[in-house]
């Protein structure tokens, strides 16, 4: 009862706050403006405009305490601009911190920089016309997206938003558990090796029972066979549905086989009725391997929360079947945008070209910036790790120079309606509720509904 | 006009007093209720009249003001054509069961307690737990006990030889079924402890006429208690009824509407569009619809009343 109550509250309370915001963001807008005349003045006073003062505000999950040395950084580089950091949430938890993003946004705060998680959330909100194109700032500067970043951000023909980091994905692995088993570290495999490897991998019974492999709850671990696809990876691709395809089959035998066949996955009723998370399950030694992305490579080394205490290593994603290349994967990563309304353009704009280039190669974060020297990011990668040790660094070199990536297929701004409705179809199959026929034309009917409404 | 000064002259002229007296005391009586009052106006009817310019928009509440379209009733006819609004309406509909069951249960308890039980203070207060636990706490505690593999429940079940004992929160038959148990639960003790204060106001000598008539427990329990009771049953069916189509937090910390859909409910679906998908517009249409549906049972419920509610 008391929950409702607070919860209706705050509901209200939100709205309301919407309400305000549309009647306070004049004065908001105003105290943004009294500041931007005496920054303009001196500038013209002095030289170029990207080297005046401002204060430029960025918001995201990132944890603040790793944020500060970056904002330290950027002021040895520009000591004119303050750039003031607003945590969205403690835990990391990026899709939280979107939440509170779009409150934020919504209440009219007076953010400039503003970075998403993945390219499905950055088209969302482009579809909502909140970020400013940064085609004119990208010409002043002279440079082409493509030249410069792996991963082209345009939308409809235009620049909203420069890609950070660069996420494509890869199987990590236990070493300890692979070489229990006597299995050398795969460099060029199909999900039928991957099957034998989970198989192979699992032990025990009962309560303390290993698993070969975990698939999180995320929809992308329902496309396993359809995201390791060089074109059209997506459910819907340009307007046209692949769901009645041998991907999604694949990908709808993947967890089939695993989970409920050989019984060397930990089954998906677990995964959601305990909702389990992927960093506890593979560090605390409950499943051997996980298909994961290169966020994980940092991890692996071992986090405040999870110590590594046994050396990890890296394979590529595995092939559908043999003579197709392993390794393929679609690129992700976060994106970083200006906010349409931002009163310091230029500023904005500056600092996020410092973060996703030089910012991102100072924390040694694997990024879309095309100059970045894999070799020297491992060996970076090395120094700054709690236990390096625990990194395979072989495979992990051999992941990343042979890991072949598709072009970013920047899914429709509804993806996440195509995902939940072909989720509940799928969910069905994994949990045995109904055959592969009946969930690929089922999901097939839900998903072109949604494309003809969002026509 | 008369003022106050005039008034207490003596001057004769008393209907002019009186209401000037009558004005006074109204302003008096604004000013007590004022800071409620402004507090409803802003966070209750300026939102509620929203929402409903809301519902007709296919607006995001992202961008500004100035997005805001209208777009007539294209919101309601979708959600006329949307099969996973129905599924969720429907699930509302078949939790609402969870209500007069609890209710019975709660009954039975509070017959049980405070006639038949030694110290009754102890089940009251056991009994009401999980209502001052945090919901988050006691959802975790039950996906444990729900545990699909080696949970307390299937392990019992599997002991007393049940092949294949259901996945409860991950089945999607079970899931509804699950969440209802756990509702049941968590409400037993405010419905209780209401139960028990309704039973103290019920005159003894009632009891003690039935008694010299040789009735026995069973004929005092339906004769009794239970239509003496039926000004309380209503007031908790009520309220028990609204609560329930309002349920969320539950839904959210145990199975976020899954698996399959098989436990979204209508304020889910509401949270998953608006905040999610960000369709604020669309968002609100449901809300109207969820709205209209509780006025409409509330309503039903009051027409209904005379016929089963005992009029003290």
């Amino acid at each position: 009862m008391l929950n409702k109550k607070v919860l209706t509250a705050a509901m209200a309370s939100a709205l309301s706050i919407s309400l305000l915001a549309g009647c306070g963001s004049n004065s908001n807008d105003n105290a943004a403006s009294s500041a931007a005349p005496s920054a303009s003045g001196s500038a013209s006073s002095t030289s170029a405009s990207s080297d005046a003062p401002a204060t430029i505000k960025l918001a995201s999950w990132i944890p603040k305490a790793q944020m500060d040395g970056m904002l330290a950084e950027y002021k040895k580089e520009k000591p004119s601009v303050t750039v003031e950091y607003e945590e969205l949430v403690e835990n990391n938890d990026s899709e939280e911190g979107l939440k509170k993003l779009d409150l934020l946004i919504a209440s009219g705060s007076n953010l400039d920089v503003v970075m998403f998680p993945s390219a499905a959330e950055y088209s969302k909100r482009v579809g909502l016309d909140l970020l400013a194109p940064l085609d004119d700032l990208l010409g002043a500067e002279g440079i082409k997206v493509t030249d410069e970043y792996t991963v082209d951000p345009s939308l409809n023909g235009k620049v909203y938003a420069l890609p950070d980091t660069y996420e494509n994905y890869f199987v990590l692995l236990n070493k300890e558990m692979l070489d229990k088993a006597g299995l050398p570290v795969p460099t060029d495999w199909t999900w039928d090796d991957f099957y034998d490897y989970s198989r192979k991998l699992t032990s025990g019974e009962g309560a303390n029972k290993i698993y070969g492999t975990y698939f999180h709850s995320w929809p992308m671990y329902m496309q396993l066979g359809l995201l390791n696809q060089s074109k059209d990876n997506n459910l819907v691709n340009n307007g046209v549905l692949k769901v009645d395809s041998p991907e999604v089959r694949k990908s709808l035998e993947i967890r089939n086989q695993t989970e409920n066949v050989d019984k060397s996955a930990i089954p998906y009723s677990d995964t959601i009725s305990q909702k389990l998370a992927y960093r506890s399950v593979y560090f605390s030694k409950k499943a051997a391997m996980i298909v994961t992305g290169n966020w994980m490579i940092n991890e692996a080394g071992g986090s405040d929360e999870f110590p590594a205490t046994f050396v990890s290593a890296f394979a590529p994603m595995p092939s559908n079947s043999k003579g197709e290349p392993s390794g393929v994967s679609p690129a992700n990563g976060n994106f970083m945008g200006v906010l349409k309304k931002s009163e310091n353009q230029q500023a904005a704009y500056d600092f996020i070209r410092w973060y996703t280039t030089k910012g991102e190669q100072w924390s040694n974060v694997y990024s879309a910036w095309k100059k970045q020297n894999v070799d020297q990011f491992i060996s970076g990668l090395k120094t700054k790790l709690k236990s390096p040790d625990m990194i395979d660094t072989d495979s992990l070199t051999y992941v990343m120079k042979n890991s072949p990536t598709t072009p970013l297929n920047l899914p429709p701004a509804y993806q996440s309606e195509l995902e939940d409705a072909y989720v509940k179809e799928a969910e069905k199959y994994v949990l045995g509720q109904q055959d592969m026929e009946t969930t690929v034309s089922k999901a097939s009917a839900a998903l072109q509904k949604i494309v003809d409404a969002n026509k | 006009m008369a003022t106050p000064q005039t008034g207490q002259a003596r001057t004769p002229k008393p209907p002019a007093t009186r209401s000037s007296r009558r004005l006074r005391e109204i302003a008096a009586g604004y000013v007590f209720i004022g800071p409620m009052l402004l507090g409803v106006v802003v966070f209750t009817l300026i939102p509620l009249v929203m929402l409903f310019i809301f519902s007709l928009t296919d607006w995001s509440f992202l961008t500004g003001y100035d997005k805001l379209h209208l777009s007539g009733f294209g919101n309601f006819a979708r959600l006329l054509r949307d099969p996973e609004f129905g599924e969720s309406l429907l699930h509302n509909l078949i939790m609402l069961l969870a209500v007069p069951i609890g209710m019975a249960v709660a009954l039975l308890h509070a017959v049980l307690i405070s006639e038949r039980a030694y110290g009754s203070s102890f089940f009251k207060v056991i009994f009401f737990m999980p209502q001052i636990s945090s919901i988050v706490a006691v959802a975790v505690v039950w996906q444990v006990l729900f545990h699909p593999s080696y949970g307390p429940v299937n392990g019992f079940l599997s002991a007393v030889g049940v092949h294949e004992p259901p996945k409860w929160l991950a089945d999607p038959h079970y899931a509804l079924p699950s969440v209802m148990l756990l509702m049941i639960w968590i409400d037993l003790g405010v419905s209780l402890i209401i139960y028990i204060a309704g039973m103290k106001n019920i005159p003894r000598d009632l009891y003690e006429a039935a008694d010299i008539d040789g009735a026995s427990a069973r004929v005092k329990f339906f004769r009794i208690t239970f239509p003496l009771l039926t000004p309380t049953s209503f007031f908790l069916l009520i309220t028990g009824l609204i609560a329930n189509f309002k349920s969320f937090a539950i839904i959210k910390v145990l199975t976020d509407g899954g698996p399959a859909h098989s436990t979204s409910v209508i304020v889910y679906d509401i949270y998953q569009q608006g905040f999610v998908n960000l369709k604020t517009g669309y968002a609100s249409a449901m809300s109207v619809v969820l709205f209209v549906i509780i006025l409409a049972i509330t309503f039903l419920q009051w027409a209904g009343q005379r016929k089963w509610v005992h009029q003290g």
